[in-house]
């Protein structure tokens, strides 16, 4: 038997990172996966649906229920095995397990007391000289893995190691009727089109729907779905809509030791001319790139005014300045710091002008003062005061292939310029996935600002990028997937649902919306 | 004028779990330099002048190399690691013996040693004082200003209820009071540089410190029992979202006092 | 200290067995002092400093022999003696000669006094002067100390002095095995005595060194802040207040309830605070009827300044933070919020 819990007014499962706010009447919180099973099977047969939240970070409503009630895996957290194969050695986590705790664990190195999936693994995991990661690294540490697979969700090492779909060795998953099974890479692969897999006593064997997506940008837009694909790929994703996660196993990798550097350069054109330089070059090797406009750096420095202790980091260097932040291998590094130097000295800095961290408490100050971007934002919106006490920002998350990144940014400066919306750029440029947060002052700027967004997005799609690089589609963004995929597209995902879970009880408003 | 910074090495407390029983779990944590000692060492390093040198010292595992590499790379001119498996289990007096040694046997006619004003894991700032009595040289506590006069120095007390001037006499210890929570960062040619700097390490013998005058051994004091700390207040956790409400409890118990 | 390595061989020690390492006292059970009793620096602020006043009689009510008091200053200290003899010292050594006070002179002639005297057991409030003072007299008298100790439990001559431990949520009690012991204490450890009217044997000590130091001037800091320690309602401030402006409202908040506000060391390292506003080990311990902290995650060093309040209210975001656990009431809400939600009611 499983708990049902009334959701109390005010209470946090009817909202997520997106401010959305939700309605629903019971939460579920099972302890084992039999007790979720056995939700899934009570609500399946009454044709009741759930949505499938976790820590709740996301930003576009995936965990928000729209009126039904809400199946929430928090007591499902901890890592509980470990095992090797040809690839490298993998982690066996339960979906609530956070990816501060897997980087805690790691750290750590202790790997006693976990279960091994494969002879000497643990200690043989103890024995790797540097130590052990998970090399996807969204800006929210704190988001469950679960989630994350559910979203595909990426970071800014994503340009150097790809994101979350890259890393994922195989998973549980607890189909709408409350059967299990568990899949791994390579184990059940479409036949063309035709994908079939059983399902604790079930089969489903389906036609895939005649539809490409594009994997050669930062696209966390749905479903993957291609010819031959494995079905791994499909649950990847797809935000819960097909069945809920409930084991994963993720790969690790050598931790690299590696130098934190942000570079600080007089004005945006600079830095932009920096980051296509570096990706040029040879021998620097980023794991990533970053890159915050003047604007961005700007609206930090005046955080750190009213609160000094804001993010653990020094004062800023004076006058106008971007900065591009990144992390490169610490072989042979004076090398790689001269490659830098030339490059900087180029456009109009150079390494004198350049922060560096080594250890990991300076790295984390770093990445901090990246991350403190957004909430830098929020600051100031809030003291802005405007009409709209709901609505202050409007953020983007879009992606395009290396070849359109030019016109893609010259595309954002014009429109966004033309329209003289107050905003800054910063993010993961190395992807060619900058964040833009639009500031809104008055109502009339949120009406541009919309505008403006559906443009942007528009020309996205049109140079073959994704107007959701890395948040997923949630409720928020599913106009998006019509832009993208077009009203057949919709139709084919809508149809792929209905074979996986026949009554539309799973996150019914995730990606496409719900047929009434 | 000739330098010696005393830094301290703590554990990343950012980066630092709790065990469940409320300890601490030191496991895989890493040291990092504590901030009042990189504060002092960042007031040296600003006030440096051409022909000074500024020399770095800690008392620490081999793993604290790092820290003082770090400290090369922010400008100091040299480093030395005391580490020794002997030093193991120094209370402060044994901690002083072993700074006093050192400063005695490898700094003769340093001019003025420097301190952070105590360290963020929880030793009070005894130590700056016990190695100036070691010493026999003037000590200088609550510094919040080190000024240059000619070729001597003035510095600033605060001593919460007076503010004294007094002048640095040869060879005196400085504890500095402040801090800043903001840190500071290596630049990359210093990080380079450090990269390539020789850490001295010197242990026990080198000291020339007996067996009996260092780490556990060599301490007075010893810890006889840990206790966790026990609380008898009978905790009630409420979770409120409505601030006017939560207000109204708050302004409850304080009328419930009057 | 000796050129030589020192303290570590018995022919270091001077011939005096107390000076043997204490690693050898222990190891071979070689502690012959005949230490006895219990020396207190009176350390005099517009009077007798409270954490003085307190140590004397905390020795008196639970130590073991006599009560010994060390005073600095001149003629003018007669006045107090009656007070002193009061609070329960049984003999007073005055020293004389140094006028002003200078850490490298008094730790001097303390360590006089403690040779001739060779109490079992040295205290001193942890005040600012205390802190400095008392290593430098330990470094002197080769003895190990025990700094900001929250308890002393005297048993015979010995005492066990208890602190929090090194990081972490854990109270170590520590002895020393070379005598005297030493420990600082910080004021409102022990309760305050009444002043009541004593007698007991006074000695003039003439210290005859000239002092060093060189001092160019001397401001008194006009300090119009009451003091925390008097607040019988505290709202106290820490890492979790992000806004400094927050600051200026628990004044208003505080004011209101006629109580004070108070804050952890995250404030004070911000600026934002003085220092004679800073609850916790390196700060001020106090006692208040209510304390209500706002935003404080409540490390063992901040509670050891606030473990003995009568009742503690806890307001913070973090349901993990330690504090909950020594808080009667804990409401888990926006810190700022709340702040701002009192003062309009007020």
């Amino acid at each position: 038997m499983f708990q049902r819990n009334k959701i109390q007014p005010g209470s946090g499962y009817l909202n997520d990172e997106s401010k959305m706010t939700g309605r629903g009447m019971n939460v579920m919180s099972p302890y084992d996966v039999s007790e979720l099973q056995e939700v899934l099977r009570v609500y399946n047969s009454k044709g009741n649906p759930v949505t499938v939240s976790g820590m709740r970070t996301g930003l576009c409503g995936g965990a928000v229920p729209l009126g039904n009630d809400v199946l929430s895996t928090e007591n499902l957290h901890g890592i509980t095995g470990i095992g090797r194969d040809d690839r490298g050695f993998y982690l066996r986590v339960l979906p609530c397990t956070t990816l501060n705790e897997i980087d805690g664990f790691l750290r750590k190195g202790d790997f006693s007391g976990l279960e091994e999936l494969s002879e000497d693994a643990a200690s043989d995991a103890s024995a790797v000289e540097n130590g052990l990661m998970y090399p996807v690294d969204p800006t929210e540490l704190d988001g469950s893995i679960g989630g994350n697979v559910a979203t595909n969700a990426s970071g800014p090492r994503t340009y150097s190691m790809g994101p979350t779909r890259d890393w994922i060795r195989g998973m549980r998953v607890a189909m709408a009727d409350g059967s299990v099974f568990r899949m791994h890479r390579g184990l059940y692969m479409a036949e063309g089109r035709r994908m079939s897999f059983p399902s604790g006593r079930n089969y489903f064997s389906f036609d895939l729907p005649d539809m490409d997506n594009r994997v050669d940008v930062k696209n966390a837009m749905g479903p993957m779905i291609h010819p031959d694909m494995d079905l791994m790929d499909l649950f990847i994703g797809s935000e819960g809509i097909f069945g809920v996660i409930v084991e994963v196993d993720v790969y690790l990798r050598e931790r690299t030791p590696t130098v934190s550097l942000m570079a600080f350069l007089p004005d945006d054109a600079s830095a932009l001319s920096t980051v296509k330089a570096v990706r040029a070059s040879e021998g620097l090797d980023p794991e990533f790139i970053e890159y915050m406009d003047v604007k961005s750096v700007d609206l930090v420095r005046k955080a750190m005014n009213d609160d000094p202790s804001f993010i653990r980091i020094p004062t800023l260097p004076e006058g106008p300045c971007s900065a591009v932040f990144l992390d490169v291998p610490l072989e042979s590094i004076g090398t790689r710091c001269s490659i830098l130097d030339s490059i900087l000295r180029d456009n109009g800095s150079s390494i004198e002008r350049t922060w560096c961290g080594v250890d990991h408490s300076d790295k984390s100050r770093l990445r901090s003062m990246r991350h403190a971007v957004p909430r830098s934002v929020f600051e100031y919106v809030a003291s802005l005061k405007g009409e709209m006490p709901s609505i202050h920002k409007m953020g983007t998350d879009m992606s395009v292939p290396d070849a359109s990144a030019d016109e893609m940014m010259a595309y954002y400066h014009d429109k966004l310029d033309e329209t003289g919306l107050e905003y800054c750029m910063f993010g993961h440029i190395g992807d060619n996935h900058p964040h833009v947060e639009i500031i809104l002052h008055s109502m009339e700027d949120f009406e541009k600002a919309r505008e403006v967004y559906r443009d942007l997005a528009a020309k996205a799609i049109e140079l073959g990028g994704s107007p959701s690089a890395e948040h997923g589609i949630g409720k928020i963004k599913r106009e998006y997937v019509g832009m993208m995929y077009g009203t057949e597209g919709v139709e084919a995902i809508r149809r792929l649902k209905s074979i996986l879970d026949p009554k539309w009880i799973l996150c019914p408003d995730n990606i496409v919306e719900r047929v009434k | 004028m000739r330098f010696v910074v005393a830094i301290k090495q703590v554990p990343d407390t950012e980066n630092m779990a709790m065990n469940d029983d409320g300890t601490v779990d030191r496991t895989g944590v890493r040291p990092v330099m504590d901030p009042y000692s990189e504060y002092a060492l960042r007031r040296i390093l600003e006030s440096k002048r051409d022909g000074d040198t500024v020399s770095v010292v800690t008392m620490g595992p081999p793993q604290a190399e790092s820290v003082l590499r770090r400290c090369v790379a922010l400008g100091a001119d040299s480093a030395c690691l005391l580490s020794d498996p002997a030093f193991a289990g120094a209370d402060v007096w044994a901690t002083a013996r072993v700074l006093a040694s050192y400063m005695q046997k490898f700094e003769c006619g340093y001019d003025c040693m420097v301190f952070g004003r105590m360290s963020s894991d929880g030793e009070t700032g005894q130590l700056p004082f016990e190695v100036a009595g070691l010493l026999d040289v003037e000590q200088h506590a609550y510094v919040t200003d080190l000024r240059r006069d000619g070729d001597s120095m003035i510095s600033v007390q605060d001593y919460g209820d007076v503010v004294r001037e007094c002048s640095v006499g040869a060879g005196a210890v400085i504890a500095f009071a402040g801090v800043d929570p903001n840190g500071t960062f290596m630049d990359v040619p210093g990080f380079l540089a450090s990269l390539e700097s020789n850490i001295v390490t010197k242990n026990r013998v080198d000291l020339g410190l007996g067996l009996y005058s260092v780490g556990s051994k060599g301490s007075p004091t010893s810890i006889r029992r840990i206790g966790t700390v026990g609380s008898t207040r009978r905790n009630r956790k409420v979770l409120i979202k409505d601030p006017r409400r939560a207000a109204d409890l708050v302004l409850g118990e304080l009328e419930a006092m009057e | 200290m000796s050129g030589c390595s020192g303290g570590s061989c018995s022919t270091c020690s001077d011939g005096d067995p107390d000076r043997l390492p204490p690693g050898m006292l222990r190891e071979y059970d070689l502690n012959q002092s005949t230490s006895e009793g219990i020396l207190v620096w009176i350390e005099m602020s517009d009077g007798i400093e409270e954490a003085s006043a307190e140590l004397i009689a905390e020795s008196k009510r639970e130590g073991d022999g006599r009560v010994f008091g060390v005073v600095f200053g001149g003629p003018e200290l007669k006045s107090y003696y009656p007070e002193i003899f009061g609070y329960g010292v049984d003999t007073l050594y005055h020293v004389r000669g140094l006028p002003v006070y200078s850490p490298e002179e008094y730790a001097e002639a303390l360590a006089e006094v403690v040779e001739r005297v060779n109490p079992a057991t040295v205290l001193m409030g942890a005040t600012p002067r205390g802190r400095e003072l008392a290593p430098r007299l330990a470094a002197i008298l080769q003895t190990g100390l025990t700094a900001d100790c929250t308890s002393l439990s005297f048993e015979g001559r010995d005492v066990t002095m208890t602190r929090p431990a090194l990081t972490g949520n854990v109270m170590a009690d520590i002895t020393c095995d070379r005598y005297p012991q030493m420990a600082t204490v910080r004021r409102g450890t022990f309760e305050k005595p009444e002043p009541s009217e004593g007698t007991g044997t006074a000695i003039y000590w003439q210290y005859t060194k000239p002092v060093k130091r060189e001092i160019l001037s001397e401001t008194k800091s006009v300090e119009t802040d009451t003091d925390i320690r008097d607040a019988k309602v505290l709202i106290a401030l820490g890492g979790g207040i992000r806004d400094v402006s927050l600051i200026e409202i628990a004044e208003k908040v505080a004011s209101e309830h006629g109580g004070m506000v108070c804050c952890s060391r995250a404030i004070v390292d911000r600026g934002w605070m003085p220092r004679s506003r800073q609850v916790g080990m390196s700060g001020i311990t106090v006692k208040p009827d209510i304390y209500i902290a706002f935003g404080i995650s409540g490390s063992v060093q901040h509670r050891a300044g606030m473990a003995d309040a009568k009742r503690v209210v806890a307001v913070n975001t973090d349901p993990d933070a330690p504090i909950h656990r020594f808080a009667d009431l804990s409401i888990l809400c926006d810190v700022g919020a709340v702040l701002k939600a009192m003062l309009k009611n007020g």
